[in-house]
This record gives C-alpha cells, structure tokens and sequence, in this order.
C-alpha cells in the first residue's frame, strides 16, 4: 500500500519533527479530523463528555506512537485504526467484558418504519440508512469512512486489522447486511 | 459480471469512484454515499468547541513532556553513511522511475454536473478557504487529491441558499443544478 498523495503528510512529518513542529502539526490535525472523530464516539452511544476525552486519548496516542507510524498506509488509516481500537478499550472497560462492535449494534435494531409515500430516493435512503447503522454501528461507520477518506479495501483492511482480502469479504457483507433496509426503496431505484 | 466484481465495483462507488454504468447498481451506490455524507454534516465542532478541546490537548502534552525537542542529529560516524545510502537511492530513482511508473488512478467523477475549474498558484490554500466558507454554510465538505489537483465535493441540501449562491459567486463558481458541487483547483497563474 502506498501512501502517496496523503493529505495530512506535511502535518506528520511536523510530528514526527518534534518541538514547535510537532505542536503545529498536531494542532492542524486535530482541527482537521477531531471533529469527526467525536461524531463517531458519539454514534457509538460513548457519552459526549466521554467521547470528547477518547478523542484527546486518540491523539495523545497519535504522539506517543508517531515514531511507529512509518507511512506505508495514509495517516488518516492508521488514525481511525487507533480510534477504533480506543472504543474497544473503552467499551470493555465500562462493560468489563469482551466487545465486538457489530454484535453491538444488534442491541440496537430498531423496527422498520414504512417511508411516507411521496418520500424521494434520498429520504428513503437516508431513513433506511438510519436504521441499518442502528443495527450494524460498525459497518455503517466503516463505509462511512470509505465514502469520506475514499478508501480502497486495504485501506478498510489496515482500519480492521484484517488482511485485503477478508475486508473485501467483510465489505461484501455489509452491503447484504444493507440490503433487506434498502428494499423498500427499490421503486426509487428502479425508476 | 460476477457477485464479487458487482460488489467491488459498489463499494468503488461508494468511495466516490463510480463506474460510470447508469444502473440500478450504481444508482443505489450513489443514493448511499449522498445518505452517508449527510448523515455525517454534523460531526464538525465548533471553532470554540475545537479550540478548547485543542488547548486542553497540547497541555496534556505538554505535561506528560509528549512535545519533545527537536530530533538532534545522528552520530557523526552515520552521517557519511547516510549521505552515501541517500545518494545511491536518488541514483536508483533516476533510473527506475521511469520504469516504475503506474497510471494514475482514474479521477473521481460523481454523478451530476461535472466539475467546475479554479486555478490558483496556491490550490491547497485555496481549497481551504473555499471549504471553510461552505462549511460555515452547513455544508459538508470531503477534498481530495486527483491528477494534478484538489477536488471539493459538497453536499447541497438548499440549492435556493441565496448565502450558497453569494459565496459561490465570489469564487467565480456557480450553484450546479444537481447532484453535489465538485471544484477541482489545479496549480497555475490566475
């Protein structure tokens, strides 16, 4: 995998510069990606006060380990791999037991509800989309960031810690897991 | 075409790389990322919210002595080692560049109205100031890299926004009557 074309290179290689260099390029990665790291926390069902102190955790954990980082994959992989990981800790902490992220979602798994009528492709997607990431918070977060960061498989692999291949399978079951939500807007599609 | 190359190719979509076949497929592809991309408008924070959770961050590294000094330099025995191994890798990239050499991936390309063009000496720059005016908008924003430049992909929910079509108009860009706004900002002398 090759890193090439990386956004956020220059600010990484500030951090990894150290001094006045690294507090200017954590500061611009911060702003660049803290935000969408709380949204993600909070999607999660983590408290919003705790979910801002994961994503100080996030990038204490970005500084502690940036020598590590050796840029074979772009940086916003190996970030949201170390959020990933953090909701992990945190969840078997407040839980005290084992967690897998999807099994989580399971709990959550609301009643479809019938889109109105005259709802448009895009409310209906967007209502059915809902309701998947209810059921399945991990992999709707996971193709989330696939449509934000653009990633390829292996990219969603490095995310995972899954080798290319199983995270082409585990993409190919997201959108299965998807479909019976889509099914409702099919006359959409179908136009 | 098979299961897996059908998903593949929906997952390529999803990413905003679609294959350009005007199906069912790729239809659903699209109204999923434009689901996925809305969904996520309200992750950004505030400015205050932001420069508050930034200045209790620096302090914590601070504290834990996380910012550290700059890197001193290597050993002065490693230093002839370390120019010579730079020499013969620049060397070696002379060579095999050329050789090496893989097309570029093709360009993002989003159903709707095809991109509007900026040129600018500084494309990064540019970008961001335009992505931080759609942003104090609502808008959400995703930039990307292509072949030789930024691409802004925006979400519109209000084409009518007369602050939408003002702030466009500054920039020389106009409010595209479907699908998201693309600006691609290549490098060069306005």
């Amino acid at each position: 995998m090759s890193a090439a074309g990386d956004p956020d290179a220059a600010e990484v290689a500030g951090l990894r510069a150290g001094g006045s260099e690294r507090a200017a390029g954590i500061a611009a990665l911060y702003r660049r990606h803290a935000g969408r790291l709380l949204g993600y926390f909070v999607r999660q069902r983590v408290p919003r006060g705790e979910a801002a102190d994961l994503v100080q955790e996030v990038f204490v954990n970005v500084v502690r380990h940036c020598a590590e980082f050796r840029g074979d994959a772009k940086f916003g992989t190996w970030l949201w791999s170390i959020a990933r990981n953090a909701l992990i800790d945190h969840l078997r902490r407040s839980r005290g037991v084992e967690v897998d992220l999807d099994e989580l979602g399971e709990e959550a798994l609301a009643a479809a509800s019938p889109a109105p009528a005259d709802a448009g492709l895009r409310d209906c997607v967007r209502r059915a989309y809902a309701e998947f990431a209810a059921a399945h918070r991990d992999r709707a977060e996971t193709l989330a960031l696939v449509a934000f960061e653009g990633w390829s498989a292996a990219e969603v692999g490095a995310y995972l810690g899954r080798t290319p291949g199983a995270a082409r399978e585990y993409l190919s079951q997201c959108r299965k897991k998807l479909r019976p939500f889509l099914e409702r807007c099919r006359e959409f599609l179908l136009s | 075409m098979s299961e897996h190359d059908d998903d593949r190719r929906w997952v390529e979509a999803i990413a905003g790389r679609p294959g350009g076949a005007d199906d069912a497929a790729d239809r659903e592809a699209a109204a999923v990322r434009e689901a996925l991309l809305a969904a996520r408008a309200g992750d950004a924070m505030s400015a205050r919210e932001s420069e508050q959770g930034l200045d209790r961050l620096l302090e914590r590294l601070r504290r834990e002595r996380l910012l550290g000094e700059e890197r001193a330099g290597p050993p002065r025995r490693w230093m002839a080692w370390a120019a010579a191994t730079a020499t013969l890798l620049v060397v070696a990239g002379v060579v095999l560049w050329p050789q090496l050499q893989q097309p570029e991936p093709d360009e993002i390309v989003v159903r709707g109205a095809p991109p509007q063009e900026l040129v600018d000496a500084r494309p990064a720059e540019r970008a961001a100031r335009l992505a931080a005016e759609l942003e104090a908008l609502g808008l959400t924003v995703v930039r990307r890299e292509t072949r030789g430049g930024l691409l802004l992909e925006a979400l519109i929910e209000k084409r009518d926004d007369p602050r939408l079509a003002e702030a466009l108009a500054r920039q020389g860009l106009r409010v595209p009557q479907s699908g998201p706004l693309l600006v691609r900002i290549t490098e060069g002398k306005r």
